[in-house]
């Protein structure tokens, strides 16, 4: 699936996606996804929601430099994950931040779906 | 070059992991000749350790080596020069409190990492610099003023 409407080269188009190590973890209020993407280049990091599917694409490029590597071990990366969404979690409550190349997306429940404490009443 | 190798922990939704590390070694042995990549890896050596990638590079004036390390602190990552070896390690630590959160995945890698990397060069150990950005660390390693190429002339005579 394209979700971008950029055209891509062909030499993107070669390149097969990367899916990034990813953290989920759930608290009371929140679903909160962290993934792994150094040095991705931050005007190319999207994160988008169609439907019940949550996608997060990046891209990393190798910096132009004159030297030659006598050792590489990294990659140029297209990143790409996707997510199913179930039905508890909030579509329009949901915030990314990206910091020391770890993308954190947090994921607001619905308020229906919150735990709630219910009192007993004593007669 | 004598390095330790990168091992890139292998991921559950990787179907074709295994070739594409063959893929890898076999780059690598073009790469470098079968003299640069050791058949055992040594990192039987170093028990629950993991080791970031890294990208060497041969500079006119410096070497420079980059290396993964997404999510640390600065305070985290400890680089030395020893000779003529470059010691990158630390430790990556848990970040999360099992009591209060479910966890439903753990893709991440936590505890120590150690990389040694030898150097193609002799480096002045007190001039390094390090920098870590968006999840990569870049060391930069100035070059002793023998190591720098020098042009020779010709005479004739």
């Amino acid at each position: 699936m394209n979700n971008t409407s950029r055209k891509t080269t062909s030499m993107e188009m070669e390149r097969a996606f990367v899916a990034p190590p990813a953290n989920i973890r759930e608290n009371m209020d929140e679903v909160i996804v962290e993934l792994e993407m150094p040095g991705v280049d931050r005007n190319r990091l999207d994160v988008s929601v169609d439907g019940d599917e949550l996608i997060v694409t990046g891209h990393r490029l190798h910096e132009k430099t004159d030297s030659t590597p006598v050792w590489r071990e990294t990659r140029d990366e297209d990143f790409r994950r996707s997510f199913t969404l179930g039905d508890h979690v909030n579509r329009a409550a949901i915030s990314a931040s990206f910091q020391d190349g770890v993308l954190t997306l947090r994921l607001s429940k619905a308020e229906d779906v919150k735990p709630r404490h219910v009192e007993v009443q004593f007669a | 070059m004598n390095l330790i190798p990168y091992s890139r922990v292998r991921h559950p939704l990787d179907l074709f992991g295994g070739l594409s590390q063959l893929h890898r070694e076999l780059d690598r042995f073009f790469d470098f000749g079968p003299r640069g990549f050791p058949a055992a890896s040594g990192l039987e050596l170093l028990e629950g350790t993991w080791s970031p990638p890294v990208d060497v590079f041969d500079e006119k004036e410096a070497v420079r080596v980059k290396a993964e390390l997404p999510g640390l602190k600065q305070k985290e990552i400890e680089v030395s020069v020893q000779g003529n070896t470059l010691l990158i390690k630390g430790e990556r630590a848990r970040d999360f409190d099992e009591k209060r959160e479910n966890y439903h995945r753990v893709e991440r890698v936590y505890g120590q990492f150690h990389r040694a990397i030898s150097l193609p060069a002799p480096v002045d150990a007190e001039a390094v610099k390090a920098s870590y950005k968006d999840g990569l660390l870049e060391v930069l390693l100035p070059k002793k003023p023998e190591a720098k190429a020098r042009r020779i002339e010709v005479n004739n005579n």
